[in-house]
């Protein structure tokens, strides 16, 4: 287990006998690195560092490490198998100290721990016991409404850091959020980008999993997709889409039946521009499979998918998907009505295979002050579309593109929310009653004078009195202030 | 007894161009004091933590704390048990991170006591430091604002000399570490006395804290003093107490530069060099 904080591990020695009259009553010891997903000790103990101790002030010898034997420092790599995470006896030793007398005679140590701190194997052949069936845990899968409640301030913003974390690889922040996050027991699994295919974050638990995605990670890899989808959406029976997505797809599902989840229990996917046209290929997929299965998504600056086979399986989803308002990316590839102009410019680029592409549905516009509107996208700037295409087929890069990056993303939510807490806590059964301060409002065709209430939901515009939290507003015009919960219809 | 709270927080720097730099990981230490009776993990640690994240940079996190409890003994700290925690509380993307090093400093007063408390927050976003002072947009100063609010409100403070006891004139020194005060000082036998602005009969400085063995008034017997050390009239003793002290409010003081030491959380292979 852990105890203490270091940037370097070393070897001293504790004083950890609280009736020890004798000062080379000393026990020896030594630091190493702990795995990351390691506990820490859950209590008050006297095997931490002097290097955190207040220099300011003189401090006298008590328990703990001596405070004037040299350090020498060690790796801390630790050779050969971890003792087990448990602390061994009551907290209260560890806390004010142990009597000599109780102290451990060490017998046959193994890597360097008495034997006994090691849950011995059971033997090769001895047969596994007998696992009941799990019951139906509806705090699991509490859990997971709580993680894909796509439409929260926090758990939007959540999503967003995890793929922000997993885009630099950071394995152990990633699994330590999400391992605070869950109440219920759930395994997190960080797999590695590998060539073209993105870097996948798994959550797997008996009664869900939840699957996450970063995205294009160079620009060899954007100019790909940007070329094959020239050519338009490609049959992969009952949809078109991208071979590249649908690999990726396929890539994301490969490792969720990896992780033994072969059956249809509900399934949450988050993902950012690539990664999020692999995951809602993917809920196509799994929507086609089976029309019954809980199958939700959260996707930011995802480009058009598929063709209106693949938006239609999407629409008997559960989602949303951000689109920043200058993100260029969920403008691509061109449709009907962008591509009417490209043609002139591009006559190769065939009118009908462009047309093809369609929006996802429940496409959400996220303003540069994080305000939503629903619907899609602006027309995308001709000129923008025809510069980066220009400076494609010329070989060129293209730059950052405004508004895309997933930190752009969770920057807009935040200003949405600037109260909203971390880590998450909300508890979306509570919803109704408590809805979180200033999270998940969405304003559709808000006039001036609008703001969002908790959980409000206005519909319509006009100069009215903001709607308390819970309000439902359909209309415009002057209205009175809605009573919580209150539903209004007209002006 | 108290209870010190040391936030732990990393960072990992987010190159622009990934073909000219790579990210680099680091981690730094803030510390503050509390009663005994504060839970280790309790509302007033997370609510701070979380304050605190609230105006760090995305690429830096609050990764938890570590609580030491300390007896305080005259003017010493005696060394209790300690306990870590592992926590989450990630920065907001809304402030951008240039060099984690620019701190702020502020300046503290407490709870019905003269003491000023000077401490520092690391990794201010810099966007918001103008010709080397701090600048902070609406955002910053809102969040600056509920930090140092939380601290105050959650009684927190720090460990201060007790600047009440009396300050008393020094007559003389004379061998053999008699101190010789003007007035009665409140001192007595194993108490410690403090000297102040004393200079020996060379003009060196005499300061620190000693013990006093044994009082006949108006002489002192002190021990950890040079014995042959002399000297006349000037200064001041003081009894010589360390007490904790509540932040009664927190100013902002001035933009200043604090190192980033090497990361908690160990490196974790490389990072992915370039994504579009």
């Amino acid at each position: 287990m852990t105890v203490a904080w270091l940037r370097h591990c070393y070897e001293s020695r504790w004083f950890l006998f609280r009736d020890a009259d004798n000062p080379n009553t000393w026990t020896k010891g030594r630091y190493y690195f702990s795995p990351p997903d390691s506990l820490h000790y859950p209590g008050f103990h006297h095997w931490g560092s002097r290097d955190w101790y207040d220099r300011n002030w003189e401090n006298v010898q008590g328990l703990g490490e001596d405070l004037h034997f040299p350090h020498r420092h060690v790796s801390g790599e630790f050779d050969g198998q971890l003792p087990e995470q448990r602390p061994s006896g009551p907290l209260k030793c560890a806390a004010g100290g142990e009597l000599i007398s109780e102290a451990a005679q060490p017998g046959e140590l193994f890597n360097g721990y008495p034997a006994e701190c090691y849950i011995p194997a059971p033997p090769a052949d001895a047969l596994p016991p007998p696992q009941p069936e799990p019951p139906p845990s509806f705090a699991a899968l509490a859990d997971f409404d709580r993680a894909s409640a796509f439409f929260r301030c926090q758990v939007q913003r959540l999503w967003a850091r995890i793929i922000d974390w997993l885009y630099i690889d950071d394995a152990g922040s990633i699994t330590s959020t999400l391992n605070d996050f869950f109440a219920q027991p759930a395994t997190v699994q960080v797999h590695a980008a590998q060539g073209n295919l993105p870097a996948i974050v798994l959550v797997i638990n008996p009664h869900y999993v939840i699957a996450v995605c970063d995205g294009t990670r160079n620009f060899q890899h954007l100019a790909l997709q940007a070329f094959t989808s020239l050519g338009g959406p490609v049959d992969a029976g009952p949809y078109s889409t991208i071979p590249l997505w649908q690999t990726a797809s396929q890539w994301v599902h490969d490792k969720i039946v990896a992780a033994g989840v072969n059956d249809t229990r509900p399934v949450f996917f988050a993902g950012h521009s690539y990664g999020a046209a692999a995951v809602l290929v993917l809920a196509a997929r799994y929507r086609f499979w089976s029309a019954t299965r809980v199958v939700k998504y959260l996707t930011f600056g995802t480009p058009k998918v598929g063709d209106s086979r693949l938006v239609e399986l999407l629409g008997r989803c559960d989602g949303v998907s951000l689109a920043n308002h200058n993100d260029a990316v969920c403008s691509v590839p061109p449709d009907r009505l962008t591509s009417a102009a490209l043609v002139l410019v591009f006559p190769l680029i065939a009118f009908n295979l462009l047309a093809e592409w369609q929006r996802p549905p429940a496409m959400t516009m996220q303003a540069n002050d994080g305000t939503l509107t629903p619907g899609p996208s602006m027309l995308l700037d001709f000129g923008a579309l025809f510069g980066m295409l220009t400076t494609i087929v010329a070989g060129g890069e293209v730059g950052p593109i405004l508004g895309h990056p997933i930190g752009e993303y969770e920057r807009r939510i935040s200003l949405r929310c600037p109260d909203a807490g971390w880590p998450v806590s909300i508890e979306v059964l509570d919803d109704l009653e408590e809805p979180d301060e200033l999270g998940g409002g969405l304003v559709f065709a808000g006039g001036p004078g609008n703001w969002i209430g908790s959980g409000t939901l206005l519909l319509g515009g006009g100069d009215r009195t903001p709607a308390p939290d819970g309000g439902i507003l359909f209309g415009g015009g002057d209205s009175p202030p809605v009573p919580n919960g209150g539903l209004i219809f007209g002006g | 007894m108290v209870k010190h709270f040391s936030l732990k927080f990393n960072v990992t720097t987010t190159p622009e161009n990934r073909r000219d730099a790579s990210p680099h990981s680091g981690s730094w230490s803030e510390g503050y004091w509390a009663p005994d009776e504060y839970a280790t993990d309790g509302s007033v640690v997370n609510d701070i933590a979380n304050r605190r994240a609230g105006f760090l940079p995305a690429q830096a996190s609050v990764i938890g704390w570590r609580v030491q409890q300390y007896t305080i003994s005259q003017n010493k700290l005696l060394p209790g048990g300690s306990q870590t925690f592992k926590k989450r509380f990630p920065g907001i993307a809304n402030f951008s991170l240039d060099a984690p090093q620019v701190s702020l400093q502020y300046s503290a007063s407490v709870v019905a006591r003269s003491n000023t408390i000077r401490f520092t927050t690391r990794c201010i976003p810099d966007d918001n430091v103008v010709g080397g002072e701090l600048s902070a947009g609406t955002l910053l100063f809102a969040r600056l604002n509920a930090y140092r609010l939380a601290l105050v409100t959650g009684a927190v403070g720090g460990i201060v000399r007790d600047l009440s006891q009396p300050s008393v004139r020094v007559l003389r020194i004379q061998a053999g570490g008699l101190v010789i005060l003007a007035a009665g000082s409140g001192l007595v036998a194993d108490d410690y006395m403090r000297l102040n602005r004393v200079r020996d009969a060379q003009g060196n400085p005499v300061s620190g804290a000693f013990r006093v063995s044994s009082i006949n008034f108006p002489v002192y017997t002190v021990l950890g003093l040079d014995p042959t050390l002399t000297a006349g009239e000037g200064g001041t003793a003081r009894k010589d107490l360390v007490v904790f002290a509540a932040f009664s409010s927190i100013n902002n003081d001035r933009v200043v530069v604090r190192k980033i030491g090497a990361p908690f959380e160990r490196y974790r292979g490389r990072r992915s060099r370039r994504r579009a």
